[in-house]
């Protein structure tokens, strides 16, 4: 082989890694590699973490920020936030917070069926009607809450038929804590229900439901949800992170949220 | 004993013991803050060297900042709060770059085929070698081929510490010292190593190579 025609070393194995780097497998999660930083990993595990570090770029970089962090170096031409941009961030943070500290996940209640909202009707006149007997009264309030019970009760069977019909690959997210901002997952690929309850329905004549982007704040979707029900379809939202509100309306009156979550839409 | 407590409190940083205040209720939207202010740069410096714009940066760390607030509570203090809060942003930074790359190759979907052969190619072996696959003919092909096949070789003739020493320093031209961290051996473990892998591959590659004295 002639001299002329060798190539260099260096350059060679860097197309071979290039290649061998398309191979790699799923990348290891954070944990692992805070796992292995901290000598916590099994031998044969640590071994393979290695080799994975030796050929991905990405999580040898982290795994060196990690060791730097909180005292990392600014990359060439990047400068660090200002004391001002920190307490204007720290000033868009607040709303957000909501809660100053939110407390331990509270245990899923039970669902109430008192809580099912009335479909909202439009409003009647007040009809004259005979003063009635005196013993009618606490027959009307017997009669009056039999027939609650029973239109609970109806309500309750509907909600458990309409669970029951749920296909298998519908996720149903009840969205109950009205104190945080909750968090979900879901998959784009899979249909979600979202069932809201909240805790103050009286005197809206509607309800919305607003889901904006969680970065850009613009708005995907708004519409009338009915039986506090949204159903989105499978594909119907992009893999992201969503803030869902959902609003009370009364006439004319500014919508008032009532309910607010968040939802990460995984890809699959 | 003593000297493991000892070493272990001094470990701690100043978030740990914001937390602990938070966690005891002291103040805790004064703690909260002073944690946000403590961490904000560090953060927000993470995603800018990461290749995101100063806005997008300032986005995922408020979504940072959010979490950490979220979960605050489940804090146990197992790791020191630095790397939590490191590992909150590099989840973030993780589920960010799939999302996009998934939005990427939704808008790419025509170039998939293309990327299939690459793939495939890949996947046979050292068939294909790209840094070779010039116009210069069938017996230059060859040739890369054969290169190809006997670097591989080479490579996989190191013992494995030795192998990824190298492949750090050429491939990801890292230094010294940042192979030493990513291997958790020495320095010295390091440069040792690469001089003993220069040796074993002259013998083997000078035929195929030039510019075997990498450093």
């Amino acid at each position: 082989m002639d001299d002329s025609e060798k190539p260099s070393l260096p350059p060679s194995l860097r197309n071979l890694i290039e290649q061998e780097r398309r191979r790699l497998g799923p990348h290891p999660p954070v944990e692992d590699l805070v796992a292995y930083q901290a000598g916590e990993l099994p031998a044969e595990q640590e071994e393979r973490l290695r080799d994975h570090l030796a050929l991905c770029q990405e999580c040898a970089r982290l795994l060196l920020d990690l060791r730097e962090f909180p005292d990392l170096t600014p990359s060439e031409g990047v400068r660090q936030p200002t004391p001002a941009e920190v307490e204007a961030a720290w000033e868009a943070l607040q709303p957000l917070l909501k809660e100053p500290r939110p407390v331990a996940a509270p245990a899923l209640r039970p669902v109430e069926p008192l809580k099912e909202p009335a479909p909202a009707q439009p409003p009647r006149p007040p009809e004259r009607r005979p003063s009635p007997a005196r013993w009618l009264t606490p027959l009307a309030a017997v009669f009056f809450l039999s027939t609650v019970g029973l239109s609970v009760w109806g309500i309750s069977l509907q909600r458990e038929i309409r669970e029951l019909r749920q296909p298998g690959d519908v996720k149903v997210i009840d969205v109950e804590d009205e104190r945080a901002l909750p968090e979900h997952e879901i998959s784009a690929a899979k249909g979600t229900t979202l069932r809201f309850f909240p805790e103050a329905t009286e005197g809206y004549s509607r309800y919305e439901l607003s889901i904006q982007k969680a970065r850009t704040r613009e708005e995907v979707f708004r519409g009338p949800v009915s039986d506090f029900t949204a159903l989105l379809p499978p594909h119907y939202l992009a893999p992201g992170l969503y803030r869902l509100t959902l609003y009370g309306l009364k006439n004319g009156q500014d919508p008032e949220s009532l309910q607010r979550l968040t939802l990460r839409v995984r890809p699959n | 004993m003593v000297t493991s407590i000892v070493s272990s409190v001094a470990e701690k940083g100043p978030g740990d013991q914001l937390v602990e205040q938070w966690q005891a209720g002291v103040n805790p939207e004064d703690c909260f803050r002073r944690i946000f202010l403590h961490y904000y740069g560090p953060v927000h410096l993470f995603f800018v060297n990461k290749g995101f714009s100063s806005d997008d940066s300032n986005d995922l760390a408020q979504e940072t900042f959010l979490r950490i607030h979220k979960s605050l509570s489940t804090f146990r203090g197992e790791s020191r709060f630095d790397t939590w809060v490191y590992q909150i942003a590099a989840n973030i930074f993780r589920n960010t770059l799939r999302d996009r790359s998934t939005l990427k190759r939704g808008a790419q979907e025509v170039s998939l085929e293309g990327l299939q052969d690459q793939i495939s190619d890949a996947s046979l072996g050292y068939s294909s070698p790209v840094w070779e696959k010039d116009d210069e003919g069938p017996l230059a092909n060859l040739l890369a081929d054969e290169r190809h096949r006997v670097l591989w070789q080479a490579l996989g003739s190191l013992p494995p510490q030795m192998r990824r020493c190298v492949i750090l320093r050429i491939a990801q031209d890292l230094k010294y010292r940042e192979i030493a961290d990513l291997m958790k051996v020495s320095i010295e473990t390091v440069k040792a190593h690469l001089f003993q892998a220069r040796q074993q591959l002259k013998g083997k590659l000078a035929r195929y190579f030039d510019d075997l004295d990498f450093e």
